[in-house]
């Protein structure tokens, strides 16, 4: 239905333009300067949609970037955290019988 | 460690930012202002070094790259919620001088078109009243904010009787709410009217009859803020102060409670509610403009006497149906700009069930916001930079009677402060940055309104097409009125 629609504005419009500037002799001028327009126009109301794959690629592409380096980060933030204690946590690891989980895993290493 | 990464970041992102904007700005200026042509005369579009035409294709390449990196670069929204950030206030009394100001140029107005001589050269009104407050105020409001609302002299008298009544302990509550169906519909028919006086009336330039519908306008003005309030009509009736209070949305400057604010360019617009009317609003600005440009242009001039005639063959006189012929072609105009966006959002509907046509409509109007402008702008520049000279010499003589009171009434006109080609560039510029901003506006509206990134992106194909016609649209009657 929508797509009908948009066949006819289409048709509508191209129409009005052709009559318009046929009626002046001024259709090569129009149509130069309108083309882009309407070119994309045509390609779209066939419901494709040029480069649609390689844009939502780079997208993602950007969107995982984004994701893996905030994840890095807290990554960083918690094992700073874990190497160096502070405030009550300090404390809590003095008095502990046994050092924090990851303490222990630097321990190890 | 963790705090110093995050502004690297930030930084990057800033660069990348920085980066597409350069490439945008670079390839902008490399298409559209080819160094051969500076070398060449000024004598309007024949002096270009490439066909006019051509320049409709680079202005779509623009807009393509625009969309490209808009997409890739742009990945969350940042003007849905506008932040400001206040600069400075300054003492509410200084409304007194702002809105006595806008007083006293009103009486000069009325006075001057009354009491002045009959031509448009040489009378105050025509010239302050087409070029200085229907353009310049405009094209202000974007770097200044919405200053013309401290000015307004209707505001301002309607205010001045309130004090003065409430001094008298008389005090008016207004007996009507504003009804919500009525939206920015007054703004929308007394612009229409405006247009249909600047651009299809015959007489448009006498100045008397601009002096009477001025104190008409006013009247009805009072009339309105006295029967729903002053601050509720200014905002939504007067159709000046609505006009050029819209464009003031694309302003980083926001005048607001006796203070200044400043804010992200373009996010002021983000925030303009979708009363009824508003749509219409953003069309109508276009379309006028659209008529502005195609009245002067080949086309129009050649099918206009073929409906002029058949008006006289209804038995019609020859102003009348050459005003009827005109009135056509204005909502022709419109008509031919509410088909280019019917079209972009019908496509968008196209790409999801979502959204019903009309939330669409709404929700995307203010995009149309900075395309209005640029279209306000390219058409009117020349206007501004050239007859907008005329009213030093009109300040000194507003009459036209040969007083001088600035010394400023022997100034003439100086032709050769841009030339035809430098405005073309002009507003080539102006359009392709306006459309990049109807761009970036409809693209950050998607990011927050479709929930896929596909939806957003294909939605955007079709703001895409809407944008590359008006600019098209645009660059071809410009190119018409200057050959």
């Amino acid at each position: 239905m929508i797509r009908c629609r948009l066949l006819i504005a289409v048709a509508t419009i191209a129409l009005a333009g052709i009559a318009t500037c046929y009626a002046q002799g001024a259709l090569i001028e129009a149509l130069a300067y309108l083309l882009p327009a309407l070119l994309l126009l045509v390609v779209l109301a066939t419901r494709s949609y040029p480069g649609e794959r390689a844009l939502l690629a780079l997208i993602e592409r950007k969107r995982r970037l984004r994701h893996d380096s905030a994840a890095g980060l807290i990554g960083r933030q918690l094992s700073l955290r874990a190497l160096v204690p502070r405030g009550g946590r300090l404390i809590a690891a003095s008095l502990a019988e046994r050092p924090p989980p990851s303490l222990a895993a630097v321990s190890l290493i | 460690m963790s705090l110093g990464v995050q502004p690297a970041e930030r930084s990057a992102k800033r660069r990348r930012a920085r980066v597409a904007m350069l490439t945008v700005a670079f390839i902008a200026a490399t298409a559209l202002a080819p160094a051969a042509a500076e070398a060449h005369g000024i004598s309007g579009l024949a002096s270009l070094p490439v066909p006019a035409w051509l320049f409709a294709w680079a202005a779509a390449i623009v807009l393509v790259i625009s969309f490209v990196l808009l997409s890739t670069l742009w990945s969350t929204p940042r003007l849905q919620h506008p932040r400001e950030r206040r600069l400075f206030r300054w003492p509410s009394a200084l409304g007194i001088p702002a809105g006595g100001t806008g007083l006293a140029l009103f009486a000069l107005v009325v006075y001057a078109g009354y009491e002045g001589v009959p031509y448009y050269t040489d009378n105050f009104d025509p010239t302050f009243i087409y070029v200085i407050f229907w353009v310049a105020i405009p094209v202000s409001s974007i770097l200044l904010g919405d200053w013309f609302r401290a000015f307004s002299p209707w505001r301002a008298f309607a205010r001045a009787i309130r004090w003065l009544g409430a001094r008298a302990q008389l005090e008016w509550r207004p007996p009507l709410s504003y009804p919500p169906w009525l939206g920015r519909w007054p703004v929308v028919a007394g612009l229409l009217a405006f247009g249909w006086l600047e651009l299809v009336y015959h007489d448009h330039d006498n100045p008397s009859l601009l002096a009477s519908l001025a104190l008409a306008y006013f009247a009805l003005m009072l009339v309105g803020m006295a029967l729903f309030g002053i601050e509720e009509w200014s905002e939504r009736g007067d159709a000046f102060g609505g006009y050029f209070g819209l464009f003031s949305r694309l302003s980083p400057v926001n005048v607001r409670g006796g203070a200044l604010w400043l804010r992200r360019p373009l996010s002021g617009v983000t925030s303009l509610s979708d009363q009824a009317g508003t749509v219409a609003l953003v069309l109508v600005i276009i379309g006028i403009t659209t008529f502005d440009g195609a009245s002067n242009g080949v086309v129009w001039n050649t099918l206009q006497p073929h409906v002029q005639s058949f008006f006289s063959g209804l038995g019609l006189s020859e102003t009348p149906s050459d005003e009827l012929a005109d009135s056509l072609g204005l909502l022709l105009a419109i008509t031919v700009v509410v088909g280019f966006y019917r079209v972009g959002v019908l496509g968008m509907r196209s790409v999801s069930r979502r959204f019903t046509a009309p939330q669409l409509a709404r929700s995307y109007a203010h995009t149309l916001v900075p395309i209005g402008f640029a279209y306000v702008l390219a058409h009117y520049f020349s206007l501004l930079v050239w007859q907008g000279q005329a009213i030093g010499y009109l300040a000194s003589n507003p009459l036209g009677n040969g007083s001088d009171y600035f010394g400023t009434a022997g100034w003439h006109i100086n032709y050769s402060v841009i030339g035809a080609t430098g405005i073309w560039y002009v507003e080539v510029l102006a359009l392709v940055t306006g459309h990049v901003g109807g761009l970036a506006l409809a693209h950050d509206r998607a990011l927050a309104t479709y929930r896929s990134p596909r939806e957003a992106v294909r939605s955007q194909y079709w703001m895409l097409v809407v944008m590359v016609g008006f600019t098209s649209l645009g660059l071809w009657l410009l190119s018409a009125v200057n050959s």
